[in-house]
């Protein structure tokens, strides 16, 4: 099955990234995959994992199935978890965006869903969590909102894996060099999640 | 040039008997049946006025196309063409028309929801447009419906039938909007009563998975999405991940709320439907740029807009599939296995 796509796979994954180098330049940084997660971080992030969303983007309901139904990594899942509900995980994934439509039917305000997160982020560090900050719905969850959260988030975490889109200015790669952070910049959801899979422990 | 507007408003509305008269067609049925190609191995092709009679001989009534078995225990609903200037996801229907066999089940197609927007009425001094695919005149329509044979003049402003009280109204022209009017009326406009035949037509059906196909401008954030309501979220990111595998496009998702009322996605799932919108890029929108060329397009060219449709689709029903008994799945072959058949399909050449 997946051989028969292969082909194609690489023919349109290679249209699309002369596409966007041809819109954005080509400040952002060279794709990597699961094979490139440097050997210091591989397997460090211990379970029990917990994912929750960081800005109510329903791509959390993407990572958490990648994660749990296709990898069976079984983490814990609310996209507006409380702090108290982290409060066991030796691993947080935080995926990144704001999305007001998100926002909306969580009945949530930015402002509340920024107290939530820091909460959130709190009660993890005090349990002695590490963060992973995933960010896999590419430009459309940049905008000003999204930056913000994202700017929240990076200091935090232990690693950051990015879906290249997302990251065709750089930002993440300013970002984290900025705070020290390692990053993996992936070129689709499917190695966002293989990158997940190598730091966790087995 | 405003005031040239004026008087060419002004020209148009005396005129307007004189200027309607030269439309090529008049029944949306026949226009949409003129330019789909259909295989002859569906079951059956009927107009959508056999649900809402008041559209029959109308620009907006539309072929409503069945395949697979009449008695299939669960069906799957397509839409395509809500909105004509959305033109990927009408090709990914006229595909399906054209190429799929349904082995189990049944599936139920509107290629072009909004038949009337064949033509590009919208703006009413732009000449219409016609795309040339395989020899075939393909018309790259309008996102309204047609203004000239509705009921009445736009109102000031629109609110969809079910919003809720708090919603800010809409512009006008919204009103001929299918995708803001659900679930419709037979007693409202034209633009209504198609929204409520197609409400007649899947409490009829009974469909378990409804998916509308649209496309959205490169500044929208609905461009390379799917968005359905919280409850089955983690229905569509299975697909989401599947057709990522299969053609290398990262959709993203968005889930609904009160602010989509009137959409087809959000007032069919309050029918228990599991229901799915479908966003590609067009490059040519917000303002249906005539310059962008639509086949060859270095962004976002047709042909992939075509195929993630498609897969969107086929994995869509793959996802519900999960949840259904073993043999009441709905199995649909002749899906482009490669982004190469839609090629060579849209160019009329022998496809895979
Ligand atoms: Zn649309």
């Amino acid at each position: 099955m997946h051989m028969k796509n292969f082909s194609t796979i690489g023919r349109i994954g290679a249209l699309l990234v002369i596409a966007l180098f041809a819109i954005a330049g080509a400040s952002a940084q060279t794709a990597q995959t699961a094979n490139t997660v440097p050997a210091a971080l591989a397997g460090t992030f211990l379970k029990p994992g917990f994912i929750t969303s960081a800005g109510q983007t329903s791509d959390a309901a993407i990572v958490k199935v990648l994660a749990n139904t296709k990898l069976k990594l079984g983490f814990d899942y609310d996209i507006m978890a409380k702090p108290e509900a982290v409060a066991g995980a030796k691993t947080l994934v935080l995926v990144l965006g704001a999305s007001n439509k998100g926002l909306g039917s969580a009945g949530l305000s930015f402002e509340q869903e920024m107290e939530r997160v820091k909460k959130v982020i709190t009660a993890a560090q005090k349990a002695g969590a590490k963060i992973i900050s995933m960010h896999t719905g590419g430009s459309s969850r940049r905008g000003e909102l999204s930056n913000a959260i994202i700017e929240l988030c990076i200091p935090v975490s232990s690693v950051v894996i990015v879906v290249e889109e997302g990251n065709k200015d750089g930002f993440f790669t300013e970002l984290c060099a900025k705070h020290s952070i390692p990053l993996q910049v992936v070129p689709s959801i499917a190695e966002a999640g293989n990158v997940l899979k190598v730091l966790m422990a087995p | 040039m405003k005031k040239f507007l004026l008087v060419m408003a002004a020209l148009l509305f005396l005129n307007s008997a004189a200027f309607s008269s030269p439309a090529p067609f008049q029944s949306g049925y026949a226009g949409v049946i003129g330019e789909m190609p259909l295989s002859g191995r569906n079951n059956a092709v009927r107009p959508l006025s056999d649900y809402e009679p008041a559209l029959a001989g109308t620009v907006y009534d539309t072929p409503v196309v069945v395949l697979g078995s009449e008695n299939a225990k669960n069906t799957c609903f397509i839409a395509a063409g809500t909105h004509g200037n959305e033109i990927a996801g009408i090709l990914a229907g006229y595909w399906i028309a054209e190429n799929c066999t349904v082995e189990n089940g049944r599936l139920v197609l509107l290629p072009r929801v909004n038949a009337s927007g064949l033509l590009r009425i919208e703006d009413k001094e732009i000449a219409q447009r016609i795309i040339t695919l395989a020899g075939r005149e393909f018309h790259y329509g309008s996102r309204l419906t047609d203004w000239r044979f509705e009921v009445a003049e736009d109102p000031l402003n629109f609110i969809p039938p079910q919003a809720p009280a708090d919603f800010a109204p809409l512009a006008g022209k919204e009103a001929r909007n299918i995708n803001r009017n659900y679930p419709g009326s037979p007693s409202a406009s034209m633009t209504s009563r198609v929204a409520f035949a197609v409400t007649k037509l899947l409490l009829e059906i009974q469909p378990v998975l409804a998916i509308d196909l649209h496309e959205a401008s490169l500044k929208s954030s609905l461009a390379w999405s799917i968005i359905t309501r919280k409850e089955f979220l983690d229905e569509a990111a299975m697909a989401v991940l599947d057709v990522e595998d299969q053609t290398g496009v990262s959709f993203h998702l968005e889930d609904s709320r009160e602010e989509f009322s009137g959409y087809s996605h959000w007032e069919w799932g309050k029918l228990g439907i599991h229901a799915f919108l479908v966003e590609t890029l067009n490059p040519a929108q917000p303002d249906d740029d005539p310059e962008i060329d639509q086949l060859n397009n270095r962004v976002s060219p047709l042909a992939l807009r075509v195929f993630v449709h498609l897969k969107a689709v086929e994995n869509l029903i793959a996802s519900r599939n999960l949840t259904l008994d073993d043999s009441e799945t709905i199995q649909v072959t002749g899906f482009p296995r490669t982004i190469d058949g839609v090629l060579s399909w849209l160019h009329g050449n022998v496809h895979e």
